[in-house]
């Protein structure tokens, strides 16, 4: 199996976990750095991702709390280099200067905090600042969906408007590519199917779809509003008689507001046996970020599907193209 | 309280059985699954059916779908906005006991049923919709709510969207439920507004400003149905996280992708109703199967027949 040669799309978890793999048995086996790796949960993923051959990782923090954070989770971190640092910020700034220097592909959230590593890497001091903004991405693989669809934003945006709204879907994008979606289809969530008057965010839908046409993106189809079911059951749309490319198909769920994107999808990964990768777009560098309560699978999957991104960013020249 | 969709059809017949047998009008009947579910429903002997629209069209639409409608009354009305309020006015005259909604677009029968000519809603009163859901792994039914009537309700629009679904709770034997305000975190955060309003909500509802009614939030979706993450992310002291009878997504968009999801893919069994006005709606979605379509049937025919 070599998809990406084939040119095929990545259409499951376990597919994201195989093209890492081959992409490190060709050479292009990516470095992590890790903020903060003081972290059960972190090192565990990391040495199970290590051990499949994955990845490479530097461990950054305060190295006695790393080993015992080790210990108590029983993980094999022998085969990553630490570099002490006692302070937190030190910590996170060494891990994103890596990134920055191109010698780490990911940035790693350890026991650091979400807002001040993106602050550090958001930094004057860095040149990873994009023209866009940052935003998260979750790539779910829902049992019964037959490919995989990007849901955002979930975690970083709270309430985008028009023009935030483009910025997640372009950073979205780049990610569905990444995967290998050609044409990547986009849906715009509403609660309904047609644009009404008296709900303002289906008239949104409208200048979003002729933003995104004028941008003239190649190999993107936007349509929307499209409601969760519209937009994932080629059956549903049959009934409900939407006819669009998207309908039924599509690779990104643009959500209205954290909430939707974050409730929607914790509800399928928590009653539906659903996959989540979730990864922090926006910046040069890919952000991978796993919580506790991520399941092992969940969290590989994260910082796997952080090495693809950045893989397509150097291939692609993609993190230069949209800065 | 009733634990399952089994439970509330065997007792919802008892009730029809010891009381009357409800009548149903249902609004706009062509095509789609209501023509089905109501003549399953009839033949259990629970409920009496009274279609709505134009007779033309309904009576082809079931001899095409090969449904006998010699049962049903048939009143013939030819414009949607006449056919609800002919089923407002039967309702009024005590003719029929609640409403279905047929084959027409959610938007178009909420904004009739609104308009004060209707004579549909009740002075004070709120609209809202309560999906009620039975899934694999939880361990009671889920009242969600609001997924096709309130666009985006202010803070007094979510306490009446929370009555209601406490309404129709009770109205399955639960005394007091417990409701859980979603949002994306379950931390108050200043830089986002639902996760203020809705610790405002709690409050009130800490202070016995809302009564009946447990309540607790912002709660995240996986801390609200499960107490181990609850305790994980350090909420200890909730009486609802784990054990949420109600589940109130912050808006219209949010609550209609939740219910798609939970409908398609975590193959939620549902029963959908339209609360607050002079009689409840039975409603199901597109997605939603012949089965829940008869599961709102019950639904309606139990909040009728009362306790």
């Amino acid at each position: 199996m070599n998809l990406a040669e084939e040119n095929k799309p990545i259409t499951s978890s376990e597919q994201i976990i195989e093209a890492v793999k081959r992409l490190a048995s060709r050479g292009k086996k990516k470095m992590v750095a890790v903020a903060g790796a003081s972290d059960v949960d972190v090192l565990g993923a990391l040495s199970s991702a290590h051990a499949d051959g994955i990845l490479d990782a530097t461990l950054f923090g305060d190295k006695n709390k790393i080993e015992e954070a080790s210990r108590e989770g029983r993980v094999d971190i022998s085969h990553f280099h630490i570099v002490h640092e006692k302070d937190p910020g030190k910590a996170t700034y060494g891990a994103v200067k890596m990134a920055a220097e191109g010698k780490a592909d990911v940035i790693m959230k350890g026991f650091v905090s979400t807002s001040s590593l993106l602050k550090t890497v958001l930094s004057k001091d860095f040149n990873l600042r994009t023209r866009n903004l940052i935003s998260h991405a979750a790539v779910i693989d829902i049992p019964g969906y037959h490919k995989l669809i990007l849901m955002t934003d979930g975690g970083m945006v709270v309430r985008p408007d028009i023009e935030q709204k483009i910025q997640i879907l372009e950073n979205a994008i780049l990610v569905s590519r990444a995967l290998g979606c050609k044409p990547v289809k986009v849906a715009l969530s509403g609660a309904v199917d047609k644009v009404y008057e008296n709900i303002p965010r289906t008239q949104e839908c409208r200048k979003i779809i002729d933003r995104v046409v004028s941008m003239n993106l190649p190999d993107v189809i936007v349509a929307g509003p499209l409601t969760f079911d519209a937009a994932t059951s080629g059956e549903m749309a049959r009934l409900k008689g939407i006819e669009n490319p998207v309908a039924g198909d599509a690779d990104i769920f643009l959500s209205n507001s954290i909430e939707e994107c974050n409730i929607a999808a914790k509800s399928l990964i928590n009653l539906a046996d659903t996959i989540f990768a979730g990864v922090i777009v926006g910046a040069a560098v890919p952000v991978s970020l796993v919580s506790r309560t991520d399941t092992m699978t969940n969290k590989k999957a994260s910082v796997s599907i952080a090495c693809l991104i950045a893989e397509y960013y150097k291939t692609a020249a993609i993190g230069g193209a949209i800065r | 309280m009733i634990k399952s969709f089994d439970e509330l059809a065997r007792l919802t017949k008892e009730r029809a059985k010891a009381q009357f047998v409800p009548n149903v009008g249902v609004i706009w009947p062509m095509g789609g699954k209501c023509i089905e579910a109501a003549s399953q429903a009839m033949e259990d002997g629970y409920l009496k059916t009274c279609l709505i629209g134009p007779r033309r069209d309904i009576e082809g639409g079931a001899s095409q779908a090969g449904y006998d409608l010699c049962e049903f009354k048939i009143i013939d009305v030819d414009d949607l906005k006449a056919a609800v309020k002919t089923a407002a006015d039967m309702v009024k005259s005590g003719e029929l006991h609640f409403l279905l909604k047929g084959n027409i677009e959610t938007r178009e029968l909420v904004d009739i049923l609104l308009r004060p000519e209707i004579g549909f809603m009740i002075g004070g009163q709120l609209l809202s919709h309560v999906g009620v859901m039975q899934t694999a792994r939880y361990h009671k039914l889920i009242f969600m709510t609001d997924a096709a009537v309130n666009i985006a309700p202010d803070a007094n629009d979510k306490i009446k969207i929370i009555m209601n679904a406490a309404a129709v709770a009770r109205m399955l034997g639960n005394e007091t439920p417990k409701a859980a305000l979603l949002a994306a975190v379950e931390t108050v955060n200043p830089a986002m507004p639902v996760t203020m309003e809705e610790a405002a909500i709690a409050k009130m509802s800490d202070r016995g400003q809302i009564k009946d009614v447990l309540i607790d939030g912002p709660l995240s979706f996986d801390v609200a149905i499960n107490a181990e993450v609850a305790r994980s992310k350090g909420i200890t002291n909730s009486k609802v996280a784990g054990d949420p009878d109600i589940f109130v997504c912050p808006d219209l968009e949010t609550a209609n992708a939740l219910y798609k999801a939970m409908v398609l893919y975590v193959k939620a069994e549902t029963a959908g109703i339209i609360y607050g006005g002079i009689a409840p709606v039975s409603f199901a979605f597109a997605v939603d199967s012949v089965k829940n379509v008869s599961n709102s049937l019950i639904l309606g025919a139990c909040l009728t027949l009362g306790k």
